[in-house]
């Protein structure tokens, strides 16, 4: 009787499940066209809701090499969406061919169902091994690219190492490849880099990055608008080419009115103002609530003055150790060549106020931040590693506080800051000089109790 | 007394303070001789910053912690303002009281067995301060009647944070006025970073 009643049971869940397959089927096909035009993260997820929808259901009627086909397609959109690798440069035919399986599925009579798909089952193992072998073999993410022309090809990336790790790399020079122990290492000449992890940092930091980003262009158009307001140059009008001043006698002469370019231009160019005005308080906000959703920050920890900052991994380049004799400078600015592009050194602890740096005989551990079209290196005391943080906000009463974003505690329970890298970039369109010869040797971590 | 030479105990010249006209603040109230009967008893605790003791009602006290890192704030630390602490996975500000209370450093030091050092953290709710002190003598009820008025010697800055004095184990404790340390404490911060006015 029990099986009799099991067995109604299955052919009404298996009737109900054939329906929606039909149904999830459709819309991992239409999913599927569109990542091929555009991969986006929005597509990304709703393929991953739908096969993973899929594969519940599977499970329930008891159709467990479905599931595990469907468990394929997810965990491959699942590394696609954390950028482990790029959906773009994904092997088609397997999905194709999980999208027709699954019509197939759908379209076969409840009783049909289980032996259908065993005699098909080692065809469905070949199409969940391409899927699994796809993510193995994918593309190193695009943001590691920036680092591969000075890492040779034939080392790994290093892209999904352990927390708190940076993988020793190669020269950024080919003809003086040495290696970097960057959190303790030994000094010594020449450029050393290590990558930093950079596929971590989750959908809140890429939103808080593009926002950043956004909102630099916005800062730049705000302060652009003034100045074409008091420009002397007029803007082509179209099918009249550049126009010039007209005087009012001249336009009273005219019989009959046109519209003055000068008027035009200036109205134009005062609505620019206001966009931009908008544009920047509006991303300004984006930027506030997406750090306010943002519980988790990837940091790189370094060390200045003796204490420890935190700099978001999602905004660093690379960070290398270079030798003070390497290091040229451009009007009395100090900057390192790294792939053919000379980038301005700025200094943590002149920058932050806190003059007397340790003397440092050795390498200057140097974090190479990026903006959207420019790099900075920021030069630190130490590198000490990364960690993920839960920045706090800063006491009110403290107010503004130039180039820090955020409080965190460490994990082991010390107290850091987050350096607010917009700030940092702004900072550097005044050149600081920089000189560690005469600097003195900096404090240790201070407690609050002094020793007596 | 010259304080800034730290020959003598601050609260020795609190009995020869006036006591400030026209300001009673909450704390204070009901040691007021008007006001109060010596049945009144009100807790405080009582710490040492080097060798001055003070007591602050325990109302305002919300964590006592070992010692902790402390981590400066650029362009705000100075020697008043110290920087921030975690205590119990919250950042406090933290401060020195002994700068702001103006308390000179003793001749000769403090010896290492009086070093009893703890952080404490006071305040209320969104207002709440750290700052080390180098003992903890504890929880004390204190009536009005053991209350001296502070008298209107200058002396150090702490003076004029004090309300009250009185004698606990022998020991001359200055009753710190709490509102008034909230605002010595607030102004501290309206710094440069340089221990200097904005």
């Amino acid at each position: 009787m029990g099986t009799e009643r099991e067995n109604s049971g299955n052919t009404v869940m298996l009737g109900l499940f054939r329906e929606e397959l039909a149904g999830w089927t459709r819309m991992l096909d239409a999913g599927l066209e569109e990542i091929e035009r555009e991969v986006t993260p929005e597509r990304i997820d709703g393929l991953i809701r739908t096969v993973h929808a899929i594969r519940g259901a599977s499970r329930l009627v008891g159709l467990p090499v479905a599931a595990n086909l469907a468990y394929a397609m997810e965990g491959f959109l699942s590394e696609a969406g954390a950028e482990k690798h790029r959906l773009a440069a994904y092997p088609a035919a397997p999905f194709r061919q999980a999208c027709d399986l699954f019509c197939a599925i759908a379209a076969q009579e409840d009783r049909d169902i289980s032996r259908w798909l065993a005699e098909r089952e080692s065809d469905i193992l070949v199409i969940s091994q391409a899927l699994q072998r796809s993510v193995r073999e994918a593309e190193a993410p695009p943001i590691s690219e920036r680092c591969e022309s000075a890492v040779p090809k034939e080392e790994p990336t290093g892209c999904a190492e352990a927390p708190g790790e940076i993988e020793e790399r190669g020269g950024v020079t080919p003809a003086a490849p040495e290696t970097a122990d960057v959190p303790d290492g030994e000094p010594s000449a020449g450029y050393r880099e290590a990558e930093v992890p950079r596929d971590r940092f989750g959908d809140g930091d890429r939103l808080i990055e593009l926002a950043g980003e956004c909102l630099d262009q916005a800062r730049r158009l705000r302060a652009l608008c003034p100045v074409l307001r008091a420009s002397d140059h007029f803007p082509p009008v179209p099918g009249k080419g550049t126009p010039s001043p007209v005087l009012p006698a001249e336009r009273d002469r005219e019989e009959i009115p046109v519209a003055d370019p000068v008027l035009q231009f200036e109205s134009s160019s005062k609505q620019l103002e206001q966009l931009a005005e908008r544009l920047y308080d509006e991303i300004l906000e984006i930027r506030r609530t997406a750090s306010a959703l943002s519980p988790v920050l990837r940091c790189l920890l370094v060390e200045i003055h003796g204490e420890s900052y935190a700099l978001p991994i999602s905004r660093i380049d690379r960070v290398v150790r270079v030798s003070p004799s390497d290091i040229p400078s451009i009007r009395g600015r100090p900057f390192v060549s790294i792939d053919g592009e000379d980038i301005g050194l700025i200094d943590a602890g002149e920058l932050l106020r806190m003059p007397g740096l340790p003397a440092s005989g050795g390498d200057w551990p140097v974090v190479i931040m990026r903006d959207r079209s420019r790099r900075c290196g920021l030069v630190v005391d130490a590198f000490r590693g990364e960690e993920d943080l839960v920045p706090m906000p800063l006491d009110r009463r403290l107010g503004k506080v130039d180039f820090i974003r955020a409080g965190a505690i460490l994990e082991d329970g010390s107290p850091a800051l987050v350096l607010d890298m917009n700030d940092l970039f702004r900072a550097i369109e005044t050149p600081i000089p920089r000189d560690r010869s005469t600097a003195e040797k900096g404090a240790p971590l201070q407690e609050t109790v002094p020793k007596s | 007394m010259d304080q800034k030479n730290g020959d003598e105990p601050l609260v020795r010249c609190l009995p020869e303070r006036e006591a400030p006209g026209g300001v009673r603040s909450e704390e204070s109230a009901p040691f007021s001789p008007d006001t109060s009967s010596a049945g009144d008893a009100v807790s405080v605790v009582v710490f040492r910053i080097k060798r001055e003791w003070f007591a602050l009602r325990t109302g305002l006290f919300y964590q006592v912690a070992d010692r902790e890192l402390l981590h400066t704030i650029p362009g705000k630390t100075d020697r008043r303002f110290r920087g921030m602490v975690n205590v119990g996975g919250d950042l406090h500000l933290c401060f020195s009281l002994a700068d702001i209370l103006e308390i000179a450093e003793p001749a000769g030091g403090i010896p290492a067995e009086e070093n009893r050092a703890r952080l404490i953290v006071a305040g209320d709710e969104g207002n709440r301060f750290a700052f080390p002190v180098d003992e903890i003598m504890g929880v004390q009820s204190i009536f009005a009647a053991e209350l001296e008025t502070v008298s209107a010697t200058p002396a150090g800055y702490g003076a004029r944070l004090c309300s009250r004095i009185l004698s606990i184990e022998g020991k001359r404790v200055g009753l710190l006025d709490g509102d008034k340390l909230l605002n010595a404490l607030a102004g501290s911060l309206e710094t440069d970073g340089n221990g200097t006015g904005k």
